[in-house]
């Protein structure tokens, strides 16, 4: 069945609880490496876009074709060859929620 | 083609083409009636649930859509074939030539709605792969795919643009949109036999594998070797340009142009069997041979089990809670099990992501096939455990540690058989060949190994061996034991399904003891307990003894002082010394981690604060401990992780238990320790440990009618290596020296290996074939105690310094020390020795000296220094102020000896 469509929602800020002690934190569009200086990545591989969802043996893995990724969005194994983009973000330690731009 | 033609029923390709064209849109407008495009991947799975006629709609679909792209093709090539070549306006050509495009198209969009793992990748791919397109990729990849996370322009081009596109296209090609009776007959049947056995793929949102559909995986193969990515879709356009230059030029020119479709198609072909049966997780080569290869390759396809549904069984499934985006059959009968740690929680991972088996059924049987009843055996835990977005790290590891590959103990067995030239080779449980050695590995040592399977239900006792992650993990409590235990009793009785056991972090030792109550009995040690080789029927004390595992007889012994103190085995050693660290250890000494001072210090602390912690250490911490910012936890020396469960404040150490969670202050280390420096090369247990149980001469030999059991393959033999064993013992352990780069301390050793083996026994063609080894083996006892050994129990004691058992005396005739040894063994034949002995009384030993090439006893320069304070001690107590003072200069209180004073050297 078709609905009518709905006004597209652009996702433009998520606040994110930095949950305790995680270190690699996941989420639709961004991966937030959580430690003193928290660093805020984008999970769009920058091959093709695929999102970003794995940690292993120290690195982040695109699943769709094999790219690999250090916690500064390095590349480390292509096909990638860029860097991930770094997101802004706005971090309140007292409430230890994270706040990123998209 | 030609031959094809002949045994062809049908008037032609096209024809069939029309046909499976004709049922893909029956079936998709019968199709979107159940289907929610604002709700896709959970409307698709409800219909796999509980609308049999939908999921045969989808199947059909699915199947119609395919196999019309490939009979599209074959129809484009039987005519390229065909003599009289294609007669078709120009126009024509060109809207059919792009008609490909637009069939792959709407094929594309079709695998899109799905909204996956896959689904939902391909269109990010896209999504990239459109946009980044110069000057018109932005509006292109709007029109083409609309924004944000609706489906709805993808929807309206899969239903309307393109489904037009190829009508008209058909239109006026054929100038009819029927397809002709016979045909439709015939691929109704055929399309109906593959919707019926085999369901179109829906991605289980678990499994790591993520792929395109099959027709553009050849693609997404080529993307992985492309660092500009774009130039893929200049393959495409090379594609469709050939297909449209075919019919022109001369006979030479299409004769080329055909060819280099032709290659072009095979080299796509070669790319896609590369890309479909070969990757596996993060595009990983994979090859048949590899473990869960079917898991990854065919895992979204699915058998069919239609069945009419029950009006309940519905309203179970619409009330039952979304997973990951869809719903599980599972948690619609199963929706009122209790038992789950938090981390476990059904509500939030379902059954699926653990069990396995299919999600997308109410047929029980079917949903019950290839479910893994005990997940987490190594064998599968990266389709359980491991799979994604849950354990994946660790299950990826979890191999390279010593107690899922057990190297090193199969290094050494086959060191003491004379079948490799060193201890240290790394090798792995799972290659054991037919050689003397393994098969004694296989007969009497290689059970104990997280690889070996959990094959039954039930708690993990002191008879439990392996089972991956449940042999640590898996935990009963009173209600789900009971349950369990009724239903042993009665196969009928059903509570169990309602009482899960807790998958958890309570490690306790109970879960270790199962193994590490054999061969160092690490377990039974700590717990201050001694093997004997009395039998069941000669004890009845049960407070001095203790029946394990219903035959072997311990004896009570003074426990370790961490055990008595309240601290389990986790509280020590960390996930990583268990579960492996990526690393390959040859021992078990490298790959332990935790060391006695990196929680009794004099100078100043290793520290770590939460935030250098690593990712593992992080998540472990909040689950055990919740969020514990602010603190200074120690680290361990050695690999400087963080040591969580520990914490200084004003200077001071204290140390949180995992699981009771008392808190606990941990000593420095006594002034006489490190008094003087006169004992600075000793490890802490050379002097901390009360005692290590041994065993001396023992005998292997093969009988071939011995029933025996392949502890590789789990199951009884006939034939099989048998252990003649000696005396069991339990003292002071003996002494030794390890010298390497980073490590030159005196540890405590145990005679490992004072055996003969009988080769021949096994292999009739070896010839003076008994083998004789008197090899120590470092030890880690786990009996410390808080008072260090005396001093004469080092000095002037035999076992000690490596002589074995006997009277060690200083005797003084005529003002002149001589120290005597009177073994209480008689010499063994072999090499003269005592039999418990690792070094003769005075003499030296090097070489084949033990079960490490940088482990071996005292030189003759060394034990004559030991015995030198020996003799001192022999009229001056330890307390003594003389005794002291040599710990502080050993060379002044020499000098300032009286006449009365004999020394031996």
């Amino acid at each position: 069945m078709i609905h009518t469509q709905r006004k597209s929602k652009k996702k433009e800020v998520v606040r994110v609880s930095l949950n305790g002690n995680r270190k690699v934190l996941f989420h639709e569009d961004c991966i937030i490496i959580n430690k003193d200086e928290p660093v805020v990545l984008s999970s769009h591989c920058t091959h093709l876009g695929c999102r970003i969802q794995t940690f292993e043996n120290g690195q982040l893995i695109c699943p769709c074709h094999g790219s690999a990724f250090d916690l500064e969005g390095n590349p480390l194994k292509g096909p990638a060859i860029t860097q991930l983009k770094k997101l802004d973000f706005t971090l309140n330690k007292q409430t230890q929620t994270i706040t990123i731009k998209i | 083609m030609s031959l094809l033609k002949k045994i062809w029923p049908f008037s032609s390709f096209g024809q069939i083409s029309l046909a499976l064209f004709f049922i893909c849109v029956i079936s998709g407008i019968l199709l979107a009636i159940p289907y929610d495009v604002n709700d896709a991947y959970n409307s698709i799975s409800l219909m796999m649930l509980i609308n049999p006629a939908a999921t045969l709609f989808r199947n059909m679909h699915y199947w119609s859509a395919n196999f019309f792209l490939v009979f599209s093709l074959v129809h484009i090539w039987d005519h390229f074939s065909a003599k009289a070549g294609i007669k078709l306006k120009s126009g024509i050509w060109l809207r059919l030539s792009i008609g490909v495009l637009i069939i792959l198209l709407a094929m594309l969009t079709g695998f899109l709605l799905k909204a996956d793992a896959d689904s939902l990748q391909a269109r990010r791919i896209l999504n990239e792969l459109v946009g980044g397109l110069p000057f018109v990729g932005s509006l292109l990849s709007t029109s083409l795919l609309g924004s944000g996370n609706s489906l709805q322009v993808i929807y309206v081009h899969h239903i309307a643009t393109f489904t037009l596109f190829i009508v008209v296209i058909i239109m006026e090609h054929h100038k009819t949109i029927w397809p002709g009776l016979k045909e439709i007959i015939w691929v109704i049947l055929f399309v109906l036999l593959f919707s019926v056995l085999i369901s179109a793929p829906l991605h289980d949102g678990m499994n790591p594998v993520i792929k395109g559909p099959w027709y553009f995986v050849g693609l997404q193969e080529i993307l992985h070797w492309l660092s500009v990515p774009q130039m893929s879709l200049l393959i495409v356009l090379l594609f469709i340009l050939l297909v449209f230059l075919v019919p022109y030029g001369g006979v030479r020119n299409q004769f080329i142009t055909k060819r280099a479709l032709l290659i072009l198609t095979i080299i796509y072909l070669f790319l896609t069997i590369i890309g479909y049966f070969f990757r596996g997780s993060n595009w990983k080569f994979i090859t048949p041979a590899d473990t869960n290869y079917s898991y990854y390759v065919y895992n979204p396809f699915r058998s069919n089990g239609f069945a009419f549904i029950e009006k309940e069984e519905t309203d179970k499934v619409n009330n039952s809670p979304k997973v990951f985006g869809r719903k599980e059959g599972c948690l619609a009968c199963h929706d009122e099990t209790t038992g789950f740690s938090a981390s476990h929680n059904p509500q939030a991972l379902g059954c699926y992501s653990c069990h396995g088996g299919d999600p997308f059924t109410m047929n029980k049987n079917k949903a019950h096939k290839y479910m893994e009843l005990i997940p987490g055996n190594l064998a599968t835990a990266e389709k359980s455990c491991g799979t994604t977005g849950c354990h994946t790290e660790i299950v990826d590891r979890i191999n390279t540690g010593l107690m899922a590959n057990l190297s090193g103990m199969i290094s050494v067995d086959r060191y003491v058989f004379d079948e490799q030239e060193t201890p240290d080779e790394l090798t792995t449980v799972h290659h054991l060949g037919n050689s003397a050695a393994d098969e004694h590995l296989r007969n009497l040592c290689v059970r104990c190994h997280l690889g070996n399977p959990k094959t039954e239900t039930g708690p993990v006792d002191e008879r439990s061996r392996g089972g991956g992650c449940l042999a640590c993990h898996l935990n009963y409590n009173d209600q789900s034991l009971a349950a369990h235990i009724q239903h042993k009793n009665n196969d009928q009785d059903t509570l169990y399904l309602s009482v899960h056991p807790s998958v958890d972090l309570l490690v306790s030792d109970e879960h270790c003891f199962g193994c590490h109550s054999r061969s160092g009995r690490i377990s039974t040690n700590y717990e201050g307990w001694h093997e004997t080789t009395l039998t069941t029927e000669e004890v009845s004390d049960s407070v001095k003894y203790r029946i394990v595992e219903e035959s072997r007889v311990f004896r009570k012994m003074k426990a370790d002082i961490h055990h008595t103190g309240g601290m389990e085995c986790i509280d020590c050693h960390n996930s990583y010394e268990l579960m492996g660290d990526g690393t390959r250890y040859q021992h078990e000494e490298e790959q332990a981690e935790i060391q006695c001072s990196d929680c009794h210090f004099n100078d100043r602390p290793n520290t770590m604060d939460l935030n250098e912690f690593d990712q593992e250490s992080a998540i472990i911490t909040s689950l055990r401990f919740g969020f514990t910012d602010g603190k200074k936890y120690l680290a361990t020396a050695k690999r400087n992780r963080p040591l969580i469960n520990t914490f200084v404040q004003n200077d001071s150490a204290f140390l949180k238990t995992k699981n009771s969670k008392q808190i606990k202050f941990m000593k420095p280390p006594a002034s006489v320790c490190t008094k003087g420096g006169a004992h600075s090369n000793l490890s802490c247990s050379s002097c901390h440990t009360a005692w290590a149980p041994s065993c001396i001469g023992c005998h292997n030999a093969y009988d071939d009618k011995e029933p025996g059991y392949d502890m590789q393959h789990n199951n009884f033999i006939t034939g099989s290596w048998v252990e003649y064993i000696g005396e069991y013992q339990a003292h002071a352990p003996a002494l030794g020296y390890r010298e390497n780069e980073a490590e030159k301390s005196v540890i405590p050793v145990v005679p490992g290996m004072i055996l003969t083996i009988d080769k021949q026994s096994y292999d009739p063609s070896e010839k003076d074939s008994m083998l004789f080894h008197r090899l120590y083996a470092p030890a880690a006892p786990h009996t410390t105690q808080t008072r260090g050994r005396s001093c004469k129990s080092c000095h002037n004691n035999p076992v000690a310094l490596g002589y074995g058992q006997g009277d060690l005396e200083f005797k003084i005739i005529s003002d002149s020390g001589k120290w005597t040894f009177s073994p209480k063994y008689r010499n063994n034949p072999y090499d003269d020795l005592p039999e418990d002995a690792w070094t003769g009384f005075l003499q030296e030993r090097s070489g084949d000296v033990s079960t490490r090439f940088d482990v071996r006893p005292f030189t003759i320069e060394e034990q004559k220094r030991i015995l030198l304070v020996g003799a001192c001690l022999t009229c001056h107590d330890e307390d003594t102020q003389v005794m002291k003072q040599s710990l502080i200069d050993f060379k002044e209180v020499m000098d300032s000896r009286g006449p009365s004073c004999v020394l031996p050297f």
